[in-house]
């Protein structure tokens, strides 16, 4: 990303654009050859910064959202690697060092990391007399090893973030499409107030046999309208759902959220729900504490 | 937006036929000229969130060269195009929600099985694709191209910031003419992967760049 220009396309690529913003953008691309060569060499300059390891966490997630979902994103994602590698390769740098492009380190990794490391300095320090070059030979293998690992485990978490979000959606068109009536669920209120928000986080008690979880927030008196919300645990997010309705009961005001029960083990976990619309919303986040009961047979 | 089998088999072609002359006169720019719409109808549907970007983007171009082919009288094509496939989107998006199909369900297992990094041996041959295509580069463009990516960080953008003042050229000027020489390469090594040799030297197109 050069400027603020770039920047811009940037956020039209990654849908990070207030509708109005997308559509006045759309209007100049569409319409604009140099405004759409410009927008395809910041797509290039996007796709090189991601397989340099250079995108924030958040826009890494989106990229890998919609190019890593299609077999035309992933080969322009490759190619862009194979032109790195080769451009390096005239500069005489071989290719298993230059490769640390992954992602993120995966925290596992990340002690697997420090193991290799330390266990190529114990090595290195073993044969520095007379045998300097088997050491980094082998220094070099451990890196490669410890690249692959990164690589890996970033690619599974990457995986299973998009399974879960993929597995929610599949069983939230079946339950929306009649399949709930089948499925055992389990039905929890929450409260989404400021006072409830700042408190300790709301316990839901779930059996190993209920595959649905149908979490009831009440958002108070004046809250109507369509809503959005997210499911996350530790930063990661395993659920999300737009035009949520809320609806008036004997009890105020609330807003369902049908939830795979398989996407939440027991821990803790952030729901995050605001208003549905364009453009930054403010959302309220409820901390939730999800808690393993037997089977009520 | 028909059912998803359907919407995969529209044909393109017949888009094609009946968008070309409304394009440009000359057969081979108003090629060039669907490509580039087609592009950007790619880019539209990828940043949208699209699940199918390709099928999408066919199924605009059929809605806009069927409303040609029954002779309506179309004054700005880009414009006209981008209004279709707004309503493409929307339609895509409430019937999905209204409709999920076994498609849904299938394509999102498909999505998340796919492997998101190539092979070992995907990556040899592409690499050895891409070498045989640098080498069919003309001399200049390849020196270009090897300096251009040249570096990371602040050292890639100051080299960059040299090379425009070494040619005579505004930085943004040369962004745009390494773009170019990269959707070429990337063109040839897509027909190189696919056994479509790639004849005689890369030379550049007679328009402009376009990306398919």
């Amino acid at each position: 990303v050069t400027d603020a220009r770039d920047d811009r396309r940037i956020q039209y690529l990654l849908d990070e654009m207030s509708q109005l913003d997308r559509a006045i953008f759309e209007d100049e691309f569409f319409t604009s050859d140099d405004e759409d060569d410009l927008l395809q060499a910041a797509e290039e300059d996007l796709i090189d910064g991601y397989c340099r390891g250079t995108l924030p966490s958040a826009r890494r997630a989106r990229f890998e959202e919609r190019y890593l979902t299609s077999p035309e994103g992933r080969a322009r994602v490759a190619f862009a690697r194979w032109l790195m590698d080769a451009v390096a390769e005239r500069q005489g740098v071989p290719r298993k060092v230059r490769r640390p492009a992954g992602p993120r380190t995966h925290p596992a990794v990340g002690w697997a990391a420090g193991l290799a490391a330390a266990a190529v300095l114990a090595f290195g320090a073993t044969f520095l007399v007379g045998q300097l070059r088997d050491a980094e030979g082998e220094r070099d293998r451990l890196r490669d090893t410890v690249a692959r690992l990164q690589s890996h485990a970033s690619e599974q978490d990457r995986r299973l973030a998009a399974m879960a979000r993929d597995l929610g959606r599949v069983v939230s068109q079946a339950v929306a499409g009649g399949a709930g009536d089948r499925l055992r669920s389990a039905t929890a209120t929450v409260t989404a107030a400021p006072e409830a928000a700042a408190s300790e986080p709301q316990r839901i008690a779930l059996a190993p046999d209920v595959a649905v979880l149908r979490l009831e927030v009440m958002v108070g008196e004046t809250a109507a309208g369509s809503y959005r919300g997210a499911l996350r645990r530790d930063g990661r997010e395993l659920w999300r759902q737009d035009g949520l309705q809320a609806a008036a009961g004997p009890r105020g005001t609330s807003v369902l959220c049908v939830i795979p029960a398989a996407l939440v083990t027991p821990g803790r976990y952030v729901l995050l729900l605001g208003h549905d619309g364009p453009g930054p919303a403010a959302a309220t986040e409820l901390e939730l504490r999800i808690e393993r009961v037997p089977a009520s047979r | 937006v028909p059912e998803k089998k359907e919407r995969q088999t529209v044909d393109s072609g017949a888009a094609f036929a009946a968008l070309l002359p409304a394009l440009d006169a000359d057969t081979d720019a108003a090629a060039l000229r669907f490509e580039r719409i087609r592009g950007r109808l790619l880019r539209f549907f990828r940043a949208r969130g699209g699940q199918w970007p390709d099928e999408l983007a066919d199924e605009t171009l059929d809605r806009v060269g069927r409303r040609l082919s029954e002779g309506q009288s179309i004054a700005d094509v880009d414009r006209y195009v981008l209004g279709v496939a707004r309503h493409v989107l929307l339609e895509a998006w409430r019937h999905e929600r209204r409709h999920p199909t076994e498609d849904d369900f299938e394509g999102a297992v498909a999505r998340v099985a796919a492997p998101a990094r190539e092979t070992a041996e995907e990556t040899e041959a592409g690499l050895r694709c891409l070498a045989r295509c640098l080498d069919a580069l003309p001399a200049e463009e390849r020196e270009l191209l090897f300096r251009y990516y040249t570096g990371e960080g602040r050292a890639l953008v100051e080299a960059r910031q040299v090379l425009a003042a070494e040619l005579g050229l505004a930085q943004g000027a040369l962004r745009i003419r390494l773009h170019r020489i990269r959707l070429r390469m990337e063109q040839a090594v897509r027909n190189c992967l696919q056994g479509r040799e790639t004849s005689g030297p890369l030379r550049p197109h007679s328009s402009r760049g376009r990306r398919p």
